[in-house]
Protein backbone atom coordinates (compact mmCIF):
# COMPACT_ATOMS: atom_id res chain seq x y z
CA UNK A 1 0.00 0.00 0.00
CA UNK A 2 2.79 1.82 1.33
CA UNK A 3 4.73 1.73 -2.40
CA UNK A 4 1.23 2.67 -4.10
CA UNK A 5 1.58 6.21 -2.37
CA UNK A 6 4.94 7.04 -3.60
CA UNK A 7 4.08 6.57 -7.46
CA UNK A 8 1.26 8.99 -7.09
CA UNK A 9 3.37 11.05 -5.39
CA UNK A 10 6.10 10.37 -7.57
CA UNK A 11 3.84 11.28 -10.54
CA UNK A 12 2.60 14.77 -9.05
CA UNK A 13 6.27 15.57 -8.27
CA UNK A 14 7.23 14.66 -12.39
CA UNK A 15 4.16 16.52 -13.62
CA UNK A 16 4.87 19.45 -12.01
CA UNK A 17 8.55 19.69 -13.16
CA UNK A 18 7.08 19.30 -16.49
CA UNK A 19 4.94 21.98 -16.24
CA UNK A 20 7.61 24.33 -14.46
CA UNK A 21 10.30 23.32 -16.91
CA UNK A 22 7.55 24.33 -19.69
CA UNK A 23 7.03 27.88 -18.72
CA UNK A 24 10.37 28.83 -18.48
CA UNK A 25 11.28 26.56 -22.06
CA UNK A 26 9.89 29.10 -23.87
CA UNK A 27 11.38 32.10 -23.03
CA UNK A 28 14.74 30.01 -23.03
CA UNK A 29 14.22 29.66 -26.99
CA UNK A 30 13.67 33.49 -27.92
CA UNK A 31 16.11 35.55 -29.12
CA UNK A 32 16.38 39.31 -27.76
CA UNK A 33 15.51 41.54 -30.45
CA UNK A 34 14.13 44.91 -30.31
CA UNK A 35 13.16 47.76 -32.59
CA UNK A 36 12.59 51.57 -32.96
CA UNK A 37 10.86 53.22 -35.95
CA UNK A 38 10.57 57.29 -36.26
CA UNK A 39 9.20 58.84 -39.32
CA UNK A 40 8.85 62.52 -40.20
CA UNK A 41 8.04 64.81 -43.13
CA UNK A 42 7.32 68.78 -44.62
CA UNK A 43 6.07 70.09 -46.81
CA UNK A 44 7.76 71.41 -49.85
CA UNK A 45 6.10 75.02 -50.83
CA UNK A 46 8.02 75.91 -54.20
CA UNK A 47 4.54 78.10 -54.73
CA UNK A 48 4.99 79.64 -58.10
CA UNK A 49 7.37 82.05 -59.87
CA UNK A 50 6.24 85.09 -61.76
CA UNK A 51 8.06 88.07 -62.73
CA UNK A 52 6.84 91.27 -64.45
CA UNK A 53 8.52 93.75 -65.89
CA UNK A 54 8.37 97.00 -65.55
CA UNK A 55 9.54 99.83 -67.97
CA UNK A 56 9.81 103.64 -68.34
CA UNK A 57 10.65 105.53 -70.64
CA UNK A 58 12.35 109.23 -70.90
CA UNK A 59 14.49 110.89 -72.67
CA UNK A 60 15.49 107.99 -74.95
CA UNK A 61 16.18 106.02 -71.85
CA UNK A 62 14.20 102.90 -70.58
CA UNK A 63 14.41 102.33 -67.27
CA UNK A 64 13.43 98.41 -66.54
CA UNK A 65 12.80 96.65 -63.25
CA UNK A 66 11.63 93.34 -62.95
CA UNK A 67 9.83 92.52 -60.13
CA UNK A 68 9.02 89.08 -58.13
CA UNK A 69 5.24 88.30 -57.76
CA UNK A 70 5.45 84.73 -57.48
CA UNK A 71 5.93 82.59 -54.30
CA UNK A 72 9.49 81.34 -54.64
CA UNK A 73 12.62 83.59 -55.00
CA UNK A 74 14.76 84.02 -58.00
CA UNK A 75 16.77 85.03 -59.75
CA UNK A 76 16.23 87.40 -63.35
CA UNK A 77 18.12 89.24 -66.00
CA UNK A 78 16.95 91.08 -69.07
CA UNK A 79 18.32 91.88 -72.39
CA UNK A 80 16.40 94.07 -75.65
CA UNK A 81 16.51 94.06 -78.90
CA UNK A 82 16.17 96.67 -81.30
CA UNK A 83 16.89 97.06 -85.25
CA UNK A 84 19.91 97.90 -86.25
CA UNK A 85 20.12 101.05 -87.11
CA UNK A 86 19.25 101.55 -83.37
CA UNK A 87 22.72 101.27 -80.82
CA UNK A 88 21.85 100.40 -77.15
CA UNK A 89 23.73 101.46 -74.44
CA UNK A 90 23.01 100.23 -70.86
CA UNK A 91 23.69 101.45 -67.89
CA UNK A 92 24.35 98.59 -65.37
CA UNK A 93 24.24 99.94 -62.16
CA UNK A 94 23.82 96.81 -59.72
CA UNK A 95 23.53 94.52 -63.04
CA UNK A 96 25.68 92.70 -64.23
CA UNK A 97 26.98 92.18 -68.41
CA UNK A 98 27.12 88.60 -68.88
CA UNK A 99 28.82 89.30 -72.12
CA UNK A 100 26.21 86.81 -74.04
CA UNK A 101 23.64 89.75 -74.35
CA UNK A 102 21.92 89.43 -71.57
CA UNK A 103 22.40 91.58 -68.05
CA UNK A 104 21.87 89.42 -64.74
CA UNK A 105 20.94 90.75 -61.78
CA UNK A 106 22.72 88.63 -59.00
CA UNK A 107 20.91 89.08 -56.20
CA UNK A 108 18.45 86.24 -55.29
CA UNK A 109 14.66 87.99 -55.50
CA UNK A 110 12.67 87.56 -52.73
CA UNK A 111 8.49 87.29 -53.49
CA UNK A 112 7.59 90.82 -53.44
CA UNK A 113 11.08 92.16 -54.38
CA UNK A 114 11.74 94.32 -57.40
CA UNK A 115 15.29 94.88 -59.18
CA UNK A 116 17.01 98.15 -59.23
CA UNK A 117 17.04 100.20 -62.49
CA UNK A 118 18.77 98.80 -65.97
CA UNK A 119 19.04 101.65 -68.15
CA UNK A 120 18.84 100.92 -71.65
CA UNK A 121 19.87 104.20 -73.59
CA UNK A 122 18.62 104.63 -77.12
CA UNK A 123 20.80 106.25 -79.43
CA UNK A 124 18.53 106.71 -82.73
CA UNK A 125 21.17 108.58 -85.05
CA UNK A 126 19.23 109.65 -88.13
CA UNK A 127 16.52 106.97 -87.78
CA UNK A 128 13.17 107.90 -87.44
CA UNK A 129 11.30 109.09 -84.56
CA UNK A 130 9.65 105.98 -84.12
CA UNK A 131 10.91 102.93 -82.81
CA UNK A 132 10.39 99.49 -81.27
CA UNK A 133 12.63 98.04 -78.48
CA UNK A 134 11.92 94.72 -76.71
CA UNK A 135 12.77 94.29 -73.36
CA UNK A 136 12.80 90.34 -72.42
CA UNK A 137 13.51 89.36 -69.32
CA UNK A 138 13.76 85.05 -67.85
CA UNK A 139 14.03 84.31 -64.41
CA UNK A 140 15.18 80.86 -62.82
CA UNK A 141 14.24 79.93 -59.31
CA UNK A 142 16.97 79.75 -56.54
CA UNK A 143 18.99 76.99 -56.19
CA UNK A 144 21.71 76.21 -53.31
CA UNK A 145 24.53 73.68 -53.15
CA UNK A 146 27.22 73.85 -50.54
CA UNK A 147 28.64 77.34 -52.04
CA UNK A 148 25.19 79.08 -51.44
CA UNK A 149 23.00 80.05 -53.76
CA UNK A 150 22.96 79.59 -57.92
CA UNK A 151 21.55 80.37 -60.66
CA UNK A 152 20.99 77.60 -63.38
CA UNK A 153 19.68 79.25 -66.34
CA UNK A 154 19.52 76.09 -68.71
CA UNK A 155 16.18 76.05 -66.84
CA UNK A 156 15.50 79.77 -67.56
CA UNK A 157 11.84 80.35 -67.35
CA UNK A 158 8.95 82.28 -68.10
CA UNK A 159 10.54 84.42 -70.78
CA UNK A 160 8.35 87.45 -71.26
CA UNK A 161 8.57 90.61 -73.28
CA UNK A 162 7.54 94.54 -73.89
CA UNK A 163 7.57 96.62 -76.34
CA UNK A 164 7.85 100.14 -76.42
CA UNK A 165 7.20 103.13 -79.01
CA UNK A 166 8.68 106.23 -78.95
CA UNK A 167 6.25 108.71 -80.04
CA UNK A 168 7.82 111.91 -82.29
CA UNK A 169 7.64 114.25 -79.38
CA UNK A 170 9.87 112.57 -77.03
CA UNK A 171 8.06 112.08 -73.89
CA UNK A 172 7.74 108.40 -73.90
CA UNK A 173 4.78 105.88 -73.16
CA UNK A 174 4.20 102.15 -72.92
CA UNK A 175 2.21 99.93 -74.10
CA UNK B 1 -7.47 3.46 18.72
CA UNK B 2 -5.65 4.15 16.01
CA UNK B 3 -6.30 7.12 13.95
CA UNK B 4 -7.07 6.76 9.65
CA UNK B 5 -4.77 8.15 8.07
CA UNK B 6 -6.04 10.29 5.11
CA UNK B 7 -4.09 9.19 1.91
CA UNK B 8 -5.09 12.24 -0.14
CA UNK B 9 -3.54 14.75 2.12
CA UNK B 10 -0.08 14.45 0.77
CA UNK B 11 -0.55 14.18 -2.31
CA UNK B 12 -2.49 17.08 -2.09
CA UNK B 13 -0.14 19.18 0.07
CA UNK B 14 2.89 18.25 -2.63
CA UNK B 15 0.53 19.35 -5.64
CA UNK B 16 -0.58 22.65 -3.58
CA UNK B 17 3.52 23.27 -3.28
CA UNK B 18 3.88 22.21 -6.97
CA UNK B 19 0.71 24.85 -8.04
CA UNK B 20 2.86 27.77 -5.76
CA UNK B 21 6.05 26.85 -7.21
CA UNK B 22 5.04 27.18 -10.77
CA UNK B 23 3.17 30.49 -9.75
CA UNK B 24 5.97 31.63 -8.44
CA UNK B 25 8.38 30.91 -11.53
CA UNK B 26 5.95 33.38 -13.75
CA UNK B 27 6.46 36.36 -11.45
CA UNK B 28 10.52 36.27 -11.43
CA UNK B 29 10.76 39.44 -13.22
CA UNK B 30 8.29 41.52 -10.79
CA UNK B 31 10.07 40.21 -8.07
CA UNK B 32 13.13 41.83 -9.43
CA UNK B 33 11.63 45.12 -9.38
CA UNK B 34 11.00 45.06 -5.72
CA UNK B 35 13.96 47.28 -4.03
CA UNK B 36 14.55 45.00 -0.94
CA UNK B 37 16.23 42.58 -3.56
CA UNK B 38 19.69 41.82 -3.36
CA UNK B 39 21.88 43.76 -5.89
CA UNK B 40 23.38 40.41 -7.63
CA UNK B 41 19.82 39.32 -8.31
CA UNK B 42 19.16 42.92 -9.86
CA UNK B 43 22.31 42.73 -12.18
CA UNK B 44 21.31 39.22 -13.30
CA UNK B 45 17.86 40.34 -14.82
CA UNK B 46 19.53 43.87 -16.06
CA UNK B 47 21.84 41.69 -18.09
CA UNK B 48 18.73 40.21 -20.49
CA UNK B 49 17.28 43.24 -21.31
CA UNK B 50 17.85 44.41 -24.82
CA UNK B 51 17.20 48.14 -26.22
CA UNK B 52 17.90 50.38 -28.90
CA UNK B 53 17.09 54.05 -29.85
CA UNK B 54 17.47 56.03 -33.33
CA UNK B 55 19.16 59.30 -33.09
CA UNK B 56 18.82 62.33 -35.33
CA UNK B 57 21.64 65.01 -34.61
CA UNK B 58 22.54 63.21 -31.71
CA UNK B 59 18.94 63.76 -29.90
CA UNK B 60 16.98 60.87 -29.24
CA UNK B 61 13.84 60.62 -31.53
CA UNK B 62 12.52 56.56 -30.96
CA UNK B 63 13.72 54.15 -28.35
CA UNK B 64 12.51 50.49 -27.37
CA UNK B 65 13.89 49.74 -23.90
CA UNK B 66 13.11 46.45 -22.31
CA UNK B 67 11.89 47.42 -18.89
CA UNK B 68 13.98 47.65 -16.19
CA UNK B 69 11.79 47.21 -13.77
CA UNK B 70 11.40 44.01 -15.04
CA UNK B 71 7.85 44.52 -15.85
CA UNK B 72 8.35 42.11 -18.72
CA UNK B 73 7.27 45.14 -21.09
CA UNK B 74 9.27 47.38 -23.89
CA UNK B 75 8.78 50.79 -22.76
CA UNK B 76 9.28 52.77 -26.07
CA UNK B 77 8.40 56.53 -27.57
CA UNK B 78 10.43 59.45 -28.76
CA UNK B 79 9.13 62.65 -30.66
CA UNK B 80 9.99 61.24 -34.77
CA UNK B 81 12.09 62.71 -36.93
CA UNK B 82 12.44 65.99 -38.41
CA UNK B 83 11.43 68.15 -35.86
CA UNK B 84 13.08 71.33 -34.02
CA UNK B 85 15.21 70.95 -31.17
CA UNK B 86 12.91 70.79 -28.63
CA UNK B 87 11.32 68.14 -30.53
CA UNK B 88 7.94 69.73 -30.27
CA UNK B 89 6.92 71.15 -33.44
CA UNK B 90 7.82 70.52 -36.96
CA UNK B 91 11.71 71.34 -38.04
CA UNK B 92 10.28 72.57 -41.51
CA UNK B 93 7.64 75.22 -42.22
CA UNK B 94 6.92 79.08 -42.39
CA UNK B 95 6.60 79.45 -39.05
CA UNK B 96 8.41 81.06 -36.42
CA UNK B 97 11.51 78.93 -35.26
CA UNK B 98 11.17 76.70 -38.29
CA UNK B 99 13.11 76.19 -41.21
CA UNK B 100 12.56 77.05 -45.08
CA UNK B 101 12.73 73.73 -47.34
CA UNK B 102 14.68 75.00 -50.24
CA UNK B 103 16.04 72.56 -52.81
CA UNK B 104 19.86 72.23 -52.91
CA UNK B 105 19.96 73.56 -49.19
CA UNK B 106 22.00 71.27 -47.01
CA UNK B 107 20.73 70.49 -43.55
CA UNK B 108 21.92 68.53 -40.74
CA UNK B 109 20.54 65.32 -40.86
CA UNK B 110 22.76 62.75 -38.72
CA UNK B 111 21.09 59.46 -38.25
CA UNK B 112 22.90 57.20 -35.65
CA UNK B 113 21.68 54.33 -32.87
CA UNK B 114 22.58 54.12 -29.92
CA UNK B 115 22.48 50.94 -27.80
CA UNK B 116 20.41 51.60 -24.81
CA UNK B 117 19.78 48.38 -23.43
CA UNK B 118 22.29 46.04 -21.54
CA UNK B 119 23.36 43.61 -23.78
CA UNK B 120 25.89 43.68 -26.79
CA UNK B 121 23.77 44.07 -29.70
CA UNK B 122 24.28 43.90 -33.46
CA UNK B 123 22.03 46.42 -35.56
CA UNK B 124 20.76 47.97 -38.93
CA UNK B 125 18.74 50.53 -40.16
CA UNK B 126 16.10 50.53 -42.75
CA UNK B 127 15.59 53.50 -44.22
CA UNK B 128 12.54 54.69 -46.43
CA UNK B 129 12.23 57.88 -48.61
CA UNK B 130 8.99 58.78 -50.21
CA UNK B 131 7.08 61.90 -51.35
CA UNK B 132 3.09 62.09 -50.61
CA UNK B 133 0.29 64.45 -51.39
CA UNK B 134 -1.87 66.74 -49.55
CA UNK B 135 -4.21 63.85 -48.88
CA UNK B 136 -1.08 62.05 -47.55
CA UNK B 137 -1.32 59.39 -50.53
CA UNK B 138 1.93 57.85 -52.24
CA UNK B 139 3.02 59.89 -55.01
CA UNK B 140 4.69 56.82 -57.40
CA UNK B 141 5.20 59.36 -60.32
CA UNK B 142 7.38 61.62 -58.13
CA UNK B 143 11.32 60.18 -57.52
CA UNK B 144 12.42 59.07 -53.82
CA UNK B 145 15.98 59.51 -55.16
CA UNK B 146 15.43 63.58 -55.09
CA UNK B 147 15.38 63.06 -51.88
CA UNK B 148 18.99 63.22 -50.61
CA UNK B 149 20.99 61.64 -47.82
CA UNK B 150 24.12 61.59 -47.68
CA UNK B 151 27.68 60.77 -45.51
CA UNK B 152 30.50 62.46 -46.03
CA UNK B 153 28.82 64.44 -49.26
CA UNK B 154 28.42 60.52 -50.93
CA UNK B 155 24.37 59.96 -50.93
CA UNK B 156 23.28 56.43 -48.97
CA UNK B 157 22.86 55.36 -52.83
CA UNK B 158 26.37 55.55 -53.88
CA UNK B 159 28.24 53.88 -51.47
CA UNK B 160 28.46 50.16 -49.87
CA UNK B 161 30.65 50.39 -47.24
CA UNK B 162 31.37 53.16 -44.89
CA UNK B 163 32.14 53.98 -41.35
CA UNK B 164 31.43 50.62 -40.37
CA UNK B 165 28.60 50.03 -42.25
CA UNK B 166 27.18 48.18 -45.43
CA UNK B 167 24.49 48.11 -47.84
CA UNK B 168 22.07 45.37 -48.49
CA UNK B 169 22.10 45.62 -51.97
CA UNK B 170 20.02 42.59 -52.77
CA UNK B 171 17.46 44.04 -49.48
CA UNK B 172 13.60 43.50 -50.96
CA UNK B 173 12.87 47.27 -52.46
CA UNK B 174 16.65 48.23 -52.48
CA UNK B 175 16.27 51.37 -54.57
CA UNK B 176 16.38 54.85 -53.99
CA UNK B 177 13.38 54.21 -51.76
CA UNK B 178 14.15 51.88 -49.75
CA UNK B 179 17.64 51.27 -48.22
CA UNK B 180 19.19 48.81 -45.72
CA UNK B 181 22.57 49.81 -43.76
CA UNK B 182 24.07 46.87 -41.16
CA UNK B 183 26.76 47.64 -38.53
CA UNK B 184 29.33 45.42 -38.79
CA UNK B 185 30.37 45.61 -35.66
CA UNK B 186 28.98 44.85 -31.96
CA UNK B 187 27.32 47.81 -30.39
CA UNK B 188 27.87 47.63 -26.76
CA UNK B 189 25.65 48.49 -24.12
CA UNK B 190 25.02 52.61 -23.89
CA UNK B 191 27.85 53.20 -26.89
CA UNK B 192 26.48 54.94 -29.75
CA UNK B 193 27.58 53.61 -33.72
CA UNK B 194 28.56 56.47 -36.19
CA UNK B 195 26.36 57.96 -38.47
CA UNK B 196 24.52 56.21 -41.22
CA UNK B 197 24.25 60.14 -42.85
CA UNK B 198 24.86 63.30 -41.83
CA UNK B 199 23.09 65.97 -44.49
CA UNK B 200 19.39 65.77 -45.83
CA UNK B 201 19.24 68.01 -49.30
CA UNK B 202 16.25 67.81 -51.40
CA UNK B 203 18.00 67.66 -55.23
CA UNK B 204 17.62 70.64 -56.78
CA UNK B 205 16.97 68.90 -60.42
CA UNK B 206 13.03 68.59 -58.82
CA UNK B 207 12.82 72.79 -60.11
CA UNK B 208 13.68 71.17 -63.87
CA UNK B 209 10.39 70.09 -63.87
CA UNK B 210 7.97 72.17 -64.07
CA UNK B 211 5.24 74.29 -66.28
CA UNK B 212 4.51 77.34 -67.52
CA UNK B 213 1.42 79.44 -68.18
CA UNK B 214 0.47 82.23 -69.55
CA UNK B 215 -1.04 84.65 -67.13
CA UNK B 216 -3.95 87.66 -67.78
CA UNK B 217 -0.88 90.09 -68.37
CA UNK B 218 0.66 89.80 -72.07
CA UNK B 219 4.21 88.61 -72.20
CA UNK B 220 4.22 87.17 -68.89
CA UNK B 221 3.81 83.56 -67.79
CA UNK B 222 4.09 82.13 -64.59
CA UNK B 223 5.90 78.92 -63.70
CA UNK B 224 4.65 76.35 -61.77
CA UNK B 225 6.37 73.21 -60.31
CA UNK B 226 5.96 69.27 -60.16
CA UNK B 227 7.15 68.91 -56.70
CA UNK B 228 5.38 71.59 -55.62
CA UNK B 229 3.06 71.02 -52.60
CA UNK B 230 4.07 67.57 -52.03
CA UNK B 231 5.20 66.44 -48.64
CA UNK B 232 8.51 64.38 -48.07
CA UNK B 233 8.28 61.67 -46.01
CA UNK B 234 11.55 60.30 -44.06
CA UNK B 235 11.03 57.15 -42.10
CA UNK B 236 13.72 54.76 -40.33
CA UNK B 237 13.46 51.78 -38.20
CA UNK B 238 16.10 50.38 -36.76
CA UNK B 239 16.27 46.59 -35.44
CA UNK B 240 18.60 44.89 -32.63
CA UNK B 241 19.13 41.41 -31.86
CA UNK B 242 21.60 39.70 -29.61
CA UNK B 243 25.22 38.96 -30.08
CA UNK B 244 24.76 35.76 -28.67
CA UNK B 245 24.75 33.14 -31.35
CA UNK B 246 23.94 35.90 -33.60
CA UNK B 247 23.80 34.06 -36.73
CA UNK B 248 21.28 32.14 -35.93
CA UNK B 249 19.12 35.05 -34.04
CA UNK B 250 19.89 37.20 -37.44
CA UNK B 251 18.49 34.50 -39.25
CA UNK B 252 15.83 34.34 -36.78
CA UNK B 253 14.77 37.82 -36.56
CA UNK B 254 15.73 39.39 -39.79
CA UNK B 255 15.50 36.89 -42.35
CA UNK B 256 19.23 37.40 -43.35
CA UNK B 257 21.96 35.14 -43.52
CA UNK B 258 25.83 36.72 -42.24
CA UNK B 259 28.65 35.75 -41.59
CA UNK B 260 30.32 36.18 -37.79
CA UNK B 261 33.87 36.26 -37.62
CA UNK B 262 36.02 35.34 -35.16
CA UNK B 263 36.56 39.09 -33.78
CA UNK B 264 32.73 39.66 -34.00
CA UNK B 265 32.71 41.07 -37.19
CA UNK B 266 29.58 40.87 -39.05
CA UNK B 267 29.09 40.45 -43.14
CA UNK B 268 26.17 39.52 -45.13
CA UNK B 269 26.42 36.06 -47.25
Amino acid sequence: MKKHYNKKILSLAAAALVLTAGVSAGKAMAYFTTYAEASGSAVLNLGTTTTIPDEEVKDWVKHVTIENTGEYECYVRARAYAGAEYNLDYIIGDWRDGGDGWYYYDTPLQPGETTSELQIKIDKGNAAEEFNVIVVQEHTPVRYNEDGPYAQWTAAAGTESGSTEQPENGGGSQE
Amino acid sequence: MKKKKNIWIRPALLFSLSAVLLLLSTVGSTRAALTYYSADYAVQVEIKSIGVSLLENNRIVSYRNYAETGSNEFVEGGTGLLKNESGESDRFGAGEGQEKLIPGKMYDEKLSVQNTGAIDEYVRVVVTRSWQDADGKKATDLDPGLIGLSLDGQDLDEFTEKNGWIKDTKAAGSDHERTVLYYTHPVASQAQTPAICDTLCLDGALLDEYETKPTEKPGVVKTTYKYNGYMFVLEAEVDAVQTHNAEDAIKSAWGVDVNIAPDGTLSLK
